[in-house]
């Protein structure tokens, strides 16, 4: 995988609503995406995850901002503030596909018409053209009469469907980066398993580079190539995903994966994380999961607590990453 | 389609009789004798009773209404009783100018109050949303003769832009007559926009929280092709719902800025009539512009087709 190119490169993302003075909402996430590899984010609602992918696209609400240490997309630097610059790498930089499939298509518009609109972005395409390429990505995310579909409106087609002529739109400009925002969250089990399927095999395919934002341990271990769990606007853990599974360093990590139904298959009740995420205020010093972890000491609490660590490519925030298989181990939950 | 017109025409009945039996007891109520005011005041005591006659004035309310309602359904509004012509004739005559004021009011009002609308959803709580609005407000609080007046002292007296009253014949070219009716125009219609341009607003505020509206940034359109292509389009169905329920707003609208521009329309026929107590008149004006607006709000529904596939007649 390391021989990929670094498509995307960010170092120290923060994002405030309000004042810039503000507390972040995403603080200091870095991260790095390759061509052809998958990345998950995962975490609770509120986290950041989605926050921190808007971001990329520069569609975050006008009340946010963005700092960054740095911000690389495919070897040129750019200012996550500058939103004219992250503009212009909607649709052949950054696609993004959305949670909900019945409210991303516009009912006003033909599938026909929003696609090709998309694809004329590009210069020099006459309609025709474009209409070939869109009946093209349309057979290519398996929709059955691709042609006729054109001239249908997103109320004539299921939400799994929809979905697909999402996906369909998104690679239709060949983007670099994919972003997908829980795709898969609003869709009965069996069509969640063939749009998996089918970013799977497009990433496989054409080499583009998967940012794929989800809540669901299984699906991260179905798709993912590395991880990153974030909490309360920062990522705790972050590596391989046969490392963050096999060897979680983040109490948080283990906390949900006990609390995923799929991986605690053998457990007879499913064990939740007791407490809440804390409100953007009240976040503690030090190590944010702290107040709510099983094997908080005094030092969590301290400044420094919430430094990554980072061992190979595994990293983690947590100050007893390297006690806390031992600590598992005691408490036989 | 076709079923759907011709059903909802069809229904449209009984709102006119329901119209017609108002504006029948309303003219019988005013004081006043119609044969004498018909005969004038030279007339005999038996020129007066053959008029009544005439006029079926003699038999019992019910049968009147059954007379008049009849000749309504027949398209026949009666004569006036000082031109002695057919009402729909006097209609017809007085057609065009109101028909090209309100044409020019409805365009204007498109022209300024959707963009105004469009803008202030998407710059929400800005000083140029609260301007919109607040402007809103005023044409929608002062009255229309009091803008009239206002209009014609800025624009016709001291600017001499356009001519202060009066109205030109589209036959004497289309450039005269837009020139007479712009004043009145622009009047109406800054009591109309703030309606449309509300409207607007608050649609545009939720379709541009939909995601569909989120779907068309990422993917890398123009900000003015997101605002009046993608979402402008799903604000038709309340956009154009509520000029058609602005029909009435503007009807008043006319009859006032007619009067204060002197401009011989419908509006003008009607104020003319009632100071007269000219009773077929008015009450074949009132028919028409009931007329008027149930066809005016079936276009409205029939028009939901270009802006939602969704709907289906």
């Amino acid at each position: 995988m390391s021989v990929n190119k670094k498509i995307l490169e960010v170092k120290g993302l923060n994002i405030r609503f309000g004042s810039a003075a503000a507390a972040p909402t995403v603080e200091d996430l870095s991260f790095d995406l390759r061509a052809g590899e998958t990345l998950c984010l995962v975490g609770e609602s509120g986290s950041g995850k989605s926050i921190s992918a808007l971001s990329l696209l520069g569609l975050l609400p006008e009340s946010a901002h963005a700092t960054a240490d740095q911000f690389m997309f495919d070897g040129v630097e750019i200012d996550p503030k500058d939103t004219k610059s992250l503009k212009a790498l909607r649709g052949e930089g950054v696609a993004m596909i959305f949670q909900d499939p019945m409210s991303s298509l516009n009912p006003a518009f033909t599938i026909g018409y929003q696609m090709i609109e998309a694809i004329r972005l590009a210069p020099n395409i006459s309609k025709q053209e474009a209409r070939q390429k869109a009946i093209h990505y349309l057979e290519l995310v398996r929709i059955a009469d691709a042609a006729k579909r054109m001239d249908g409106y997103p109320h004539q087609l299921s939400g799994g469907m929809r979905q697909r002529v999402m996906i369909a739109m998104a690679l239709s400009r060949n983007p670099k980066v994919l972003i997908a925002d829980e795709p898969t969250t609003a869709l009965d089990v069996t069509i969640q398993a063939q749009i998996l399927a089918l970013i799977d095999d497009i990433k496989t395919e054409l080499g583009t580079a998967v940012l794929f934002i989800t809540h669901d341990l299984g699906v991260v271990a179905e798709t993912a190539d590395r991880v990153a769990v974030m909490y309360a606007g920062r990522m705790v853990e972050a590596g391989q995903v046969a490392e963050v599974f096999d060897n979680p360093q983040h109490a948080y990590t283990v906390g949900l994966m006990r609390a995923s139904p799929r991986t605690a298959a053998r457990q007879r009740r499913l064990n939740d994380i007791p407490g809440s995420v804390p409100e953007l205020r009240d976040r503690p010093l030090g190590c944010t999961f702290a107040p709510r972890c099983a094997f908080m000491t005094p030092a969590c609490q301290e400044l420094g607590a919430e430094k990554t660590v980072q061992v190979g490519t595994h990293l983690s925030r947590c100050i007893r990453r390297d006690e806390l298989g031992t600590l598992l181990g005691e408490t036989h939950v | 389609m076709f079923k759907y017109i011709s059903s909802r025409l069809l229904a449209s009945v009984p709102i006119v009789l329901f119209v017609a039996i108002f504006v029948f007891l309303l003219s019988h109520l005013a004081p006043g004798d119609p044969a004498a005011l018909i005969a004038g005041e030279n007339a005999t005591p038996e020129q007066i009773a053959q008029i009544r006659d005439r006029l079926h004035l003699d038999e019992p309310l019910v049968t009147q209404f059954g007379y008049w309602f009849s000749d309504i359904l027949r398209f026949d509004l009666g004569n006036s009783i000082f031109s002695n012509r057919p009402v729909t004739e006097l209609i017809a005559a007085r057609l065009e100018p109101t028909l090209v004021l309100t044409s020019l009011t409805i365009v204007l009002t498109i022209f300024l109050a959707v963009p105004a609308g469009v803008i202030a959803a998407w710059k929400v709580n800005s000083t140029s949303d609260r301007s919109i609005m607040i402007l809103s407000v005023l044409g929608f609080s002062v009255p229309a003769f009091l803008i009239g007046y206002a209009n014609m002292y800025v624009f016709a007296l001291k600017l001499g832009w356009f001519p202060v009253q009066g109205y030109a014949n589209l036959s004497d070219g289309v450039l005269g007559t837009l020139r007479s009716v712009a004043l009145p125009a622009f009047t109406i219609t800054l009591v109309f926009w703030a309606l449309v341009a509300r409207i607007t607003r608050a649609a545009m505020i939720e379709i541009l929280q939909e995601g569909y509206t989120r779907t068309a940034r990422a993917k890398g359109l123009s900000e003015g092709k997101v605002l009046f292509v993608h979402a402008l389009k799903n604000a038709g169905v309340p956009i154009s719902t509520v000029i058609g329920v602005g029909i009435a707003i503007l009807i008043s609208g006319v009859v006032v800025t007619e009067s204060v521009f002197n401009i011989p329309g419908i509006g003008r026929l009607v104020v003319d009539a009632i100071t007269q107590r000219d009773f077929p008149v008015v009450q074949g004006t009132m028919i028409f512009f009931s007329v008027v607006l149930i066809v005016v709000n079936l276009l409205v529904d029939l028009s939901y087709v270009l802006f939602d596939p969704r709907i289906r007649y």
